[in-house]
């Protein structure tokens, strides 16, 4: 953990048809940790991931990675420069394998266009081919080699969530966004993830997590931040955030969906 | 995995050509001829209308099958190679050409690739603009602009015939000069044909490539989830586009073909119906498969000529109505049972057989 400041929205706000869904949030994500975003349904956690991976633009305030703005980056710009997620509603592609999911996730790494492709260039095959070694090594990983010929959108929920994980992880990401990846899974699918999710940030990826499964979370996070209403009312350690009166507040009484 | 798959693709295209190199020399030295081989339903000359339209179907494929977004609108491209082949030609005179330059064996050479890129640049800026457009309205925005470019050609781009008529109106363009290399004539048909199926083999060549390359992957996975291919890098604005460039431009080189082998072109040979055409064979090929660009146009001109000369011999009188009737029987009945192509059908129950437990390793 070197302390540096990997992510930073300050003041940002997104409004829905005159709804605030986000209303002068504040995040700070320092490099290397696990960052929870907790929440009550409906806080603005998931349109913040939006914004962050540049699906949403936002309606104020600055949005930095690394010191830099990005906040009129597309997703694809984004994941180019290392920022990826995964998603809530799993977003496979149909009629592709696993080992192919993976090597979707490589493409960043590669630089042979559309020419290159058709023409079948010594640089586009090679790069190819070195895609393929890669796809294998995050496969085996990722314990997938054997089922990497299948189609992911015909394997159990658990697998397929992993398959998400494999594609993140084999654009190399900086920083990783994770939402709510745990939800549908057992306890033994959920504690196989905590390990996944732990050995993802000891290669040096930061991570940031949207989750329901407090267990989940609180083992996980080394900082938190609590939205609600769209607002960010804390951020501290789990043992912290657990006692602020503030948070309890906004559970208390709330209906939250684990 | 991409090894077997790099093998068995060079496997089939040596295949093919080398089918397609024998039924050649079959024609030339005469010991063998398909129309005899097939009696009469397929003729040679039906063999190079195929040649011609496998770039068109191939293109077409690596947009509807890869990047999975329909264009109704694919004659229109077809028809601006040929107009561009037929006009820079037969007309050259009344576009100021001197004739120097437009009965010199390499002028038609050059205008089919020029004509190819820019039609493919054209295709590049109207797809950056329609491909925002999802499912039927991107079909409906599809056919309308292949209406327009029909309407083009018939109405002379607008320009009054009095003072020049570049594309005839209904009546086309006669005339187009035969295809030369230096003194040496592309013609007569034996001659064509290689031209032609040299360049489809080209097509399928290239577009295989593409499909093993990154490009490939990435069109194949926006086709199902954009969000996801985004979030893995892929521009997929400009992905969409440049496909529905490069389908627009081998479009473009197969109508410079037919035109230069038909020697004459008109606005009826890229009407809306054969769009449609298009499409359906392109379908029939199947979901991201290069080959099914050209399974679909055998099977459709198998179809189409099997009707053309068999109804005849069961009905009296015009058979028209009864072939349309026919066909369009088959191609429901081959949309119900396997909508994503006859060849991906086959494909995945063999798969299915081969992968009996996915989630059986952990």
């Amino acid at each position: 953990m070197s302390g540096r400041v990997s992510l930073e929205a300050s003041g940002v706000s997104k409004v829905f048809g005159g709804i605030r869904a986000l209303d002068n949030v504040d995040v700070r994500v320092d490099e290397g940790e696990i960052h929870g975003l907790i929440g009550p349904n409906g806080a603005g956690k998931t349109t913040f991931f939006n914004i962050i991976t540049g699906f949403y633009r936002s309606d104020g305030g600055t949005l930095t990675f690394q010191g830099e703005d990005i906040s009129q980056s597309t997703p694809a710009e984004l994941a180019q420069r290392g920022i990826t997620r995964t998603f809530q509603n799993l977003q496979l592609f149909e009629e592709m394998t696993v080992a192919e999911h993976v090597m979707v996730g490589y493409h960043r790494h590669g630089t042979a266009g559309f020419v290159a492709g058709l023409l079948g260039t010594r640089h586009a095959r090679q790069e190819h081919r070195r895609a393929v070694e890669m796809v294998d090594a995050t496969l085996e990983r990722f314990d997938l080699l054997g089922i990497a010929d299948a189609f992911a959108t015909e394997l159990p929920l658990g697998h397929q969530r992993r398959v998400e994980l494999a594609r993140a992880m084999a654009l190399q990401p900086k920083i990783l966004l994770l939402d709510e990846p745990a939800s549908g899974l057992n306890a033994v699918e959920a504690a196989e993830l905590m390990e996944l999710i732990r050995s993802i940030r000891s290669g040096g990826t930061t991570v940031m997590l949207v989750e329901h499964d407090m267990p989940v979370m609180m083992g996980l996070a080394d900082t938190i931040t609590v939205f609600d209403f769209g607002i960010s009312i804390a951020r501290g350690t789990p043992a912290e955030v657990r006692e602020m009166p503030q948070v309890i507040a906004a559970y208390l009484g709330e209906e939250t969906d684990d | 995995m991409s090894g077997m798959a790099h093998a068995s693709a060079w496997k089939g295209l040596v295949g093919v050509a080398a089918v397609v190199v024998a039924l050649g020399l079959g024609e030339m030295t005469e010991a063998f001829s398909i129309s005899g081989l097939t009696g009469n339903v397929i003729t040679f000359d039906t063999l190079i209308r195929i040649g011609i339209l496998v770039p068109v179907v191939v293109g077409l494929n690596l947009l509807l099958g890869y990047a999975g977004q329909i264009s109704l609108g694919q004659a229109g491209f077809y028809g601006l190679g040929a107009y561009a082949s037929a006009i820079t030609t037969a007309r050259a005179g009344k576009i100021g050409l001197p004739p120097s330059v437009s009965t010199s064996w390499w002028w038609p050479w050059i205008v089919m690739v020029v004509a190819a890129a820019a039609v493919a640049g054209l295709a590049f800026l109207i797809g950056r603009a329609v491909l925002r457009l999802e499912g039927h309205y991107l079909a409906m925005a599809t056919l309308g602009l292949g209406i327009a470019f029909f309407i083009l050609f018939r109405e002379n781009f607008g320009i009054d015939p009095s003072t020049v008529s570049l594309t005839g109106g209904s009546d086309g363009i006669s005339d187009i000069p035969r295809l030369r290399i230096g003194s040496f004539s592309v013609w007569p048909a034996e001659r064509y044909y290689f031209l032609v199926w040299a360049i489809a083999l080209l097509s399928i060549w290239a577009a295989n490539n593409l499909g093993r390359s990154r490009v490939g992957y990435a069109l194949r996975a926006l086709r199902s989830s954009p969000l996801a291919a985004q979030a893995s890098g892929v521009d997929v604005p400009h992905s969409k586009a440049v496909t529905f460039a490069l389908a627009a431009g081998f479009a473009s080189i197969a109508g410079s073909l037919f035109a230069h082998f038909q020697i004459a072109v008109s606005p009826s040979s890229f009407s809306f119906a054969v769009s449609l055409e298009f499409v359906i064979m392109a379908s029939i090929g199947g979901v991201a498969s290069v080959w099914g660009g050209l399974t679909g146009v055998v099977v459709i001109f198998a179809i189409d000529e099997t009707l053309k000369t068999q109804l005849p011999k069961i009905i009296d009188g015009p058979t028209g109505p009864y072939q349309l009737t026919v066909f369009g029987f088959l191609l429901a009945i081959i949309m119900i049972f396997a909508p994503e192509g006859v060849l991906h059908h086959f494909r995945r129950l063999r798969r299915t057989s081969a992968v009996p437990e996915s989630g059986a390793s952990s």
